[in-house]
């Protein structure tokens, strides 16, 4: 890029020397038309050609400054011929007398104007390239050296941070500096829960795996039913389906856990379920109630805590008899909510199931401060869920 | 030969019982506190432990229980946690064997025979003129085989891999009856005397209030 910069400034300043110097003998040219029109006019040729010039340097007219310098340099011939006249400079004006007037120059005021002139342009240049340099080099300390850095810092995702360049810079570097840092370790605590998740899944899946290599060793050597024996596989098969299902809800929880607490209505988490259940409510003709006047609000993880109750009022749906009604109570006091519904037989609407168990809603308990009760009494069923850490 | 198997999944302790149970005595548990109520009751020749009871990692710390008892009980270690450390661990605490799940039945099944010939270094033995061969469970005497009935073979070869050490009858009820304490002791002297009166020499001697030895 310098390479192409400097041959770029070295062409345009040819052409800058080119053109004054043609903007230079134009003006001499000029001034020779002017002095051969006057010359004609005034029909000074009649004089000799020495006092032809002391004439035209006596006029009032020619004694402006940029004259006095070209008449220095000028002569005047009267020739019958201009053939094998040769000067760098020259004009002619054919005169009545049937000769030529000759108006000449030579070039060396030019070229000491042009000589000048290249010196001014290569000072500014230089003056030029000193301020660039200059503002380069701040540039580069200031912006372009903080910002390779946060490339680095970028680049390098597996160095140890401590090992990397202070990036030095204003404060917005420094910022963006921390930003980026910030952002590496989510994205690495993210690739690590991805592992994790896998991990845990293999882990879980293990037993049920092995239950299903039993049976079929078991099945190879015993009496038991082709039929019997893919019943209890399709049993193990939706037991290790239910525990990866079961380890990604898990995921998902500690996931919104890692948002901030908002307030959350328990009201609104009722009315929010039976508007998102209402297909299979519908279906199974339930009718779900809340003890309206009553409510209370939790500073909570809100798209945690809606999952824990989706999971829950699924289970419910789930054994819910059909035709019953689905009773909430709300204790503002106690920070409690409670779900009395008829016990049913199982349904088979899976559609709407997450197959989230109790045992995980349980386990869910500490990390989302609840504690989680259920029991059953003369064909109905109760959950209970109080939030007593929020009192 | 008694096994003990300490799993906390129900439907996996049942399916891997049954199996077992065609060829060894076994009493399978799924708590810790079982466990030890076992231990205490009966003389087990090979121990297979889980890992992971009930979401916690605490079968390892039977290990000591079980070697306090008997040095030369078997542990299997069956376990879902397959990490290289995981099993470094449980081997360094005593386990003789560490097999991850999923497993297979038939391997866990060489595994535990692969344990209980530790102490029978020896395929082929011959004692006054007898030869015993462990693997096939064989004895011939001057090119004729003996045969022996199910009970009087397996109570043989007990005591035959436990050569030179005394085997007490309850070592033998253990091994060798999956409820032993509706079997009387006099049944082993019976089944003892009807292996004597069948082998040529006398190999199996009796250890006064101890039990019996083969030499």
């Amino acid at each position: 890029m310098s390479i192409s910069a400097t041959i770029i400034s070295l062409l345009l300043g040819t052409f800058s020397v080119v053109e004054y110097k043609k903007s230079l003998q134009n003006d001499v040219l000029n001034t020779m038309k002017m002095l051969a029109d006057d010359i004609l006019e005034h029909q000074f040729y009649t004089a000799d050609e020495k006092e032809l010039k002391s004439i035209m340097l006596s006029k009032d007219n020619y004694h402006h400054e940029n004259y006095i310098g070209y008449m220095k340099y000028i002569g005047f011939k009267y020739v019958k011929n201009t053939d094998n006249l040769s000067y760098d400079l020259m004009l002619r004006e054919k005169l009545p007398n049937g000769k030529f007037l000759v108006i000449y120059s030579s070039s060396e005021s030019i070229n000491h104007q042009v000589k000048k002139f290249l010196i001014h342009l290569s000072l500014g240049f230089i003056i030029i390239l000193i301020i660039l340099v200059g503002v380069f080099y701040i540039l580069l300390e200031k912006l372009l050296n903080p910002l390779k850095c946060l490339v680095d810092y970028c680049n390098n995702v597996d160095s140890n941070i401590n090992t990397l360049p202070l990036c030095n810079g204003s404060y917005e570097i420094k910022s963006l500096k921390d930003a980026i840092i910030n952002l590496q370790n989510n994205n690495q605590q993210l690739c690590k829960d991805k592992q994790d998740i896998f991990k845990e899944a293999a882990h879980e899946i293990k037993t049920p795996i092995a239950i299903l290599k039993a049976r079929l060793s078991l099945f190879s050597k015993s009496d038991m039913k082709k039929s019997d024996f893919i019943k209890e596989s399709m049993d193990d098969i939706s037991t290790i389906s239910n525990k990866l299902r079961e380890l990604i809800f898990l995921k998902a929880i500690e996931w919104d856990i890692q948002k901030a607490k908002e307030l959350v209505q328990m009201q609104n988490q009722c009315e929010m379920m039976q508007q998102l259940f209402h297909p299979i409510l519908e279906k199974k003709n339930i009718k779900m109630v809340s003890n309206l006047e009553d409510d209370f609000t939790l500073f909570i993880h809100k798209e945690a805590i809606a999952r824990v109750m989706q999971a829950v009022f699924e289970n419910i749906f789930m054994h819910t008899k059909n035709g019953t009604t689905i009773n909430n109570y709300i204790d503002a006091k106690k920070y409690e909510l409670k779900i009395v519904n008829e016990i049913g037989e199982n349904s088979d609407e899976i559609l709407f199931s997450s197959k989230i168990g109790e045992k995980l809603i349980s386990r869910l308990a500490e990390k989302l401060d609840y504690e989680y009760e259920t029991y059953e009494k003369d064909g109905f069923f109760y959950t209970i869920i109080e939030f007593k850490a929020q009192k | 030969m008694r096994i003990l198997m300490l799993e906390d999944d129900p439907m996996l302790s049942k399916l891997v019982s049954q199996y077992l149970s065609e060829y060894f005595c076994i009493d399978a548990v799924c708590d810790i506190k079982d466990a030890k109520e076992y231990l205490c009751q009966f003389n087990y020749d090979v121990v297979l432990l889980d890992r992971n009871i009930y979401g916690y990692d605490i079968g390892l710390n039977l290990i000591s229980d079980i070697k306090n008892k008997n040095q030369s009980t078997g542990i299997i270690v069956i376990s879902a946690y397959d990490n290289i450390s995981d099993k470094i661990e449980g081997l360094n605490l005593g386990a003789d064997d560490y097999l991850d799940k999923p497993f297979d039945n038939d391997e866990l099944l060489a595994r535990i025979y692969a344990l209980s010939r530790r102490n029978q270094p020896f395929e082929n033995i011959e004692i006054e003129g007898v030869s015993f061969n462990t693997r096939y469970k064989t004895i011939s005497y001057k090119n004729e085989e003996i045969l022996l009935t199910k009970k009087e073979s397996e109570m043989f070869f007990y005591i035959l891999q436990k050569k030179s050490q005394i085997v007490s009858k309850d070592e033998l009820l253990d091994a060798l009856y999956l409820n032993p304490q509706n079997i009387s002791s006099n049944t082993i002297d019976v089944t003892i005397g009807h292996i004597r009166k069948k082998l040529p020499v006398p190999i199996i001697k009796t250890v006064k209030t101890r039990g019996y030895i083969i030499a």
